[in-house]
Order: C-alpha cells, then sequence, then structure tokens
C-alpha cells in the first residue's frame, strides 16, 4: 500500500529524517510513535507532499509518488488529518465535507457518503448548517475524520488525532479507527502521543528516533508498558 | 430646490457613487480576500478594460459586445500575468506589492507610447432624466443597479459553486485544502483572472463616462483601495457594506458641500473606521455571526442536559 525508501527529507538544510524505510500492507493499522521533536509529524508531512523529498522514494498504491505534488497524492486517495484537525472555521460543517469529496477523484458517490460519515457521526448531521469554528475540540475531530471519508481513501493519515481532545473522545476517536478500518477497508497510519489510543487500535508500531525507524513493535510489545515506556522515556 | 427634488438628488448621489466603489473594487477585493495579494495594477486593468472597449466600440462593434472584449480582455491579460509573475510570488504578498507596481508603470507608459495621451471617448449611453434644477444621467443610475445584479452573481458563484467552495476553502487555509485534494495553485490562478476580468468589466462600463486616458487607472485606484481596507478581507459582505457605508458619507456631504468634500469626507469616515475596527466590516461581521452561532449552540446543549 505505502512503502518508503531511504526517505529523507526536512526544512531547508536541517533534514528531519535521515532515511526512513517501511511500509504498511493494505487494511493494516500501524502507529508511529517516539519522543517529542523525532520528526513524527515531519513523516506525514513529507509523505502528503508538505515537505520536500530531497532523496529516497514514496510508493503508494503501486505509484511512485515521490515528485507529486500534495494534490496529487491526494487524489490518489490519500486522506491526511493534520495536527489540531485542520477544519475550515467559517464554512458550514457540511461544506467542510463536501470539500473532502475531491479526494480519490471521487465526484458521482458524495450523497451516498454523506449518508455514511452522518451515520459514523450523527452529531454533525444535527449541526450541518452550523460554522465548523464554534465547534468543540472533539466535534472537529469527528468533522475532520468524516470530511476525510467522503472522499472514499483507500489510506488515512492521522497526525495526533487526540490532541486537544477529552479523554472519553479519544476512546470514541479509536473505536471509529477500528470501524472504518473493518468496515470500509482503509488502511490507517497513525502517529500518536497518546500510548492508550495506539495501543486500542494499532496491530504494530514504528518508534521513530533521531529521523529513522529505531523498532519495530509487534501487537504484544505494543501493550506491554514496560516496553513502551522504555522507548518513549526522555 | 423642493424636498421632493433634493431626496432624489440625495438617492442619485448614494447610487452613483455606491455602484462606482462597488463595481471598482470588486476586483481587488476578490483577489486581495482571496489570496492575500493586493494588487496594485488594479488601477491599470481598469485603465486596460477602458481602452479595449472604446477601442471596440469606436471600431463599429456595439457597445454590449465592446463591453464583453473589455473584460475578457484584460482577463486573458491578468492570466497572462499571473503565469509570468503573480504565480511566483503567491507565498509572498509584499513582493507581490512591488511587482504589480511594476505592472502597473509598463502598463500606463506602454498606452502612452502605444496610443499617445488620448483617445476620443464614447458618448453615454442611455440619456438623461431631469428631475427639479438637473439632468442626471440615466445610464449612472442603472451602473447602481448593475453593481447589486454583479454582487448577486458573485454571491451564487461563491456560495453555490464548487469553484466557489474550493475557493473559500483555499482562501481560508491554502494547505489544508490542497492536502485534501484542491489544486491550490490553479484556485488562486482562477480567482487572479477572475479579479482581472471584474477590474476590466470595471473599466469598460465606466469607459463612456470618462476621458480615455493612460493614466485614468488612478482615479479607481484610491478608491477602490479605500473601500477594500473599510470592507476587510471578505470580498462579499466586506465590498457591500464598506461601499454601502462610504457612499452614504459621500452621497450626503457631495449634496450638501459640493464634491470636493464629499471626497474629503469619504476619506474621513474611512480612516475613522479603521481606527476603531481595524479589520474592517468582514471582521466584524466574523466575529458577529460565529458569536450568534456559539450561543445558538450553548442554548441547545443547555437544553440537552436539562
Amino acid at each position: 500500500m505505502l512503502k518508503t525508501v531511504k526517505l529523507r527529507a526536512g526544512y531547508g538544510k536541517v533534514m528531519i529524517l535521515q532515511g526512513v524505510d517501511f511500509h504498511i500492507g493494505k487494511k493494516e493499522i500501524i502507529s508511529i510513535i517516539g519522543r517529542n521533536g523525532v520528526g513524527k509529524s515531519t513523516l506525514m508531512k513529507t509523505l502528503i507532499g508538505e515537505v520536500p523529498v530531497s532523496s529516497g522514494s514514496i510508493e503508494f498504491a503501486g505509484k511512485d509518488c515521490t515528485k507529486l505534488k500534495a494534490y496529487e497524492r491526494a487524489q490518489l486517495g490519500m486522506g491526511y488529518i493534520p495536527q489540531g484537525h485542520g477544519v475550515f472555521p467559517l464554512l458550514t460543517v457540511e461544506e467542510n465535507l463536501l470539500v473532502g469529496q475531491c479526494i480519490n477523484g471521487n465526484k458521482q458517490t458524495t450523497k451516498k457518503h454523506m449518508e455514511l460519515v452522518y451515520d459514523y457521526f450523527p452529531r454533525l448531521k444535527e449541526r450541518r448548517t452550523q460554522r465548523a469554528g464554534t465547534m468543540s475540540g472533539g466535534e472537529r475531530a469527528m468533522l475532520s475524520i468524516a470530511r476525510i471519508l467522503i472522499g472514499e481513501p483507500s489510506l488515512i493519515l492521522f497526525d495526533e488525532p487526540s490532541e486537544g481532545v477529552q479523554p472519553n473522545i479519544v476512546e470514541l476517536i479509536g473505536e471509529i479507527i477500528l470501524k472504518i478500518n473493518a468496515d470500509l477497508g482503509v488502511t490507517i497510519l497513525l502517529v500518536e502521543q497518546n500510548i492508550g489510543l495506539v495501543q486500542q487500535v494499532s496491530e504494530k508500531a514504528y518508534v521513530i528516533d533521531k529521523g529513522l525507524i529505531a523498532h519495530e513493535l509487534d501487537k504484544a510489545m505494543i501493550n506491554d508498558n514496560e516496553t513502551t515506556k522504555r522507548l518513549l522515556a526522555v | 430646490m423642493d424636498l421632493y427634488s433634493s431626496i432624489f438628488n440625495f438617492m442619485y448621489l448614494f447610487i452613483d457613487s455606491f455602484g462606482f466603489l462597488i463595481i471598482s473594487a470588486l476586483g481587488l477585493a476578490i483577489i486581495f480576500g482571496m489570496m492575500g495579494i493586493i494588487n496594485l495594477a488594479h488601477g491599470e486593468y481598469i485603465m486596460l478594460g477602458a481602452y479595449i472597449t472604446t477601442l471596440t466600440a469606436a471600431a463599429g462593434m456595439p457597445f454590449i459586445i465592446a463591453l464583453l472584449c473589455g473584460s475578457l480582455g484584460v482577463g486573458l491579460f491578468g492570466g497572462i500575468v499571473d503565469r509570468l509573475i503573480i504565480r511566483h510570488l503567491y507565498k509572498r504578498p509584499l513582493d507581490s506589492v512591488v511587482a504589480s507596481w511594476g505592472v502597473s508603470l509598463i502598463m500606463s507608459q506602454g498606452m502612452l507610447v502605444l496610443m499617445g495621451p488620448s483617445i476620443p471617448g464614447l458618448s453615454t449611453p442611455m440619456g438623461s432624466i431631469n428631475v427639479g434644477q438637473f439632468d442626471y444621467s440615466v445610464y449612472r443610475i442603472f451602473l447602481g443597479f448593475l453593481a447589486i445584479f454583479i454582487m448577486i452573481v458573485l454571491y451564487v458563484l461563491f456560495k453555490k459553486t464548487k469553484f466557489g467552495l474550493h475557493s473559500r476553502a483555499t482562501m481560508q487555509n491554502a494547505v489544508i485544502a490542497r492536502n485534501l485534494g484542491i489544486n491550490s495553485d490553479r484556485m488562486y490562478c482562477m480567482t487572479y483572472i477572475l479579479g482581472s476580468v471584474l477590474a476590466g468589466l470595471a473599466g469598460a462600463l465606466y469607459a463612456p463616462t470618462l476621458s480615455i486616458v493612460p493614466t485614468m487607472g488612478s482615479n479607481f485606484m484610491m478608491l477602490s483601495f479605500v473601500t477594500v481596507v473599510v470592507g476587510g478581507a471578505d470580498p462579499m459582505t466586506g465590498t457591500l457594506l464598506s461601499g454601502g457605508l462610504l457612499s452614504l458619507f459621500n452621497g450626503g456631504l457631495s449634496m450638501i458641500f459640493g464634491t470636493l468634500m464629499g471626497r474629503l469626507g469619504l476619506l474621513v469616515v474611512a480612516i475613522l473606521f479603521i481606527r476603531v475596527l481595524p479589520e474592517g466590516f468582514s471582521g466584524l461581521v466574523e466575529r458577529q455571526t460565529l458569536r450568534v452561532n456559539r450561543k445558538k449552540q450553548e442554548a441547545i446543549s443547555n437544553g440537552e442536559s436539562n
């Protein structure tokens, strides 16, 4: 589904990613964990195309997309949910959702998907004419997920969905991640600080350190609090 | 002057000023509001629109065709300028100011070299009506109403079409918009062309009422800038409200003290307004709507918890 080879990327002359090699198979849920400032968000931004690749390659859905622009990658079916949810504050909930239909180049099935996401998130249906800027953190998180789902992505890149969201909503986000993975067969890559959420959803996790993949953890290791504490402790 | 004719006089001055401010500011407002780019060549785009329209009409075309040529011609020109220059400066608003100023100098001097200091103008269509002791141009009243019509068309374009949705999304957050699959560069280019078409249309519509000289853009430039500054970032509500407010003062003062005081009053009002509300009308409106929405939401959740 997604594969990077010796990926180096960063801002100007400062390389944050120093040669990241990893891959995700179809329908997997994989988490990327690590301490602050080791390049987790940069990796996500590089995958969607906001941070330029200086060497190495990114392959997505069988295509080399190292040189593609962000909107072209999105149209291939990559759905990126940025840190802080990134809703458009002055657009209504419904308008926010409609923007998502550009992903995957899918223009016909919007109505069906609209009903699907309102099914998942009944709250958004109640609020559909309300401006997104007036909603709570949890509702924005829901909206950012729903907006991606409208576009029928094959891969979702989650950058810290738990940020600014109360604990019970974090758990709900976890349930939703599992549900969309099971129902729709969407592959999910999650960058997260909240280890509870990582344990709740992921089958496999990569630990990133100093711009490199330092460890690969299986389900048992993720659930072992001693291991994760050791790897993430400062 | 009896009451009836002075009311008419005020209405005329208001509508005339309103039409002028709105029509000349819209192109600037859209480019500024959507892209954050201050197009200092706006006045010269209007000038170019007036020249193309006048020359096409002088060549024997009906005015309405000349009008289309004027607006679309400037749109085409704007598209070329965008691809050659502005596109490289999307993320550098200050540099784009300098670059577009350069474009404006080239255009006004180029026109002087090309066509000389002036060309014969067109006669104002639609004639005039007499109310009280004055004659009023029907065409200028028509332009006031046309301004409202143009606003409605733009409102529909921005609120009801996919282009509008994508451009509003891009305006609010270009990075998120392109991460969601919107080609933000193309949105910018199309927005710039739309702004240029509107500038060309302004020139075309006012061509029959002004003398056609290469420096005519500066007439429009100052007033459209004031309108946009008072209006703020939202090209629709901002321009409409600011055009209305400024014309109210411009019209009133022009009627009592003459054109010069009208113009001065407009500037004083603009300065005072910006002192009190630096974000212009749209900042005010935006805050109010979000506040009202939030109250509504609180009311709903209070209702739920009870």
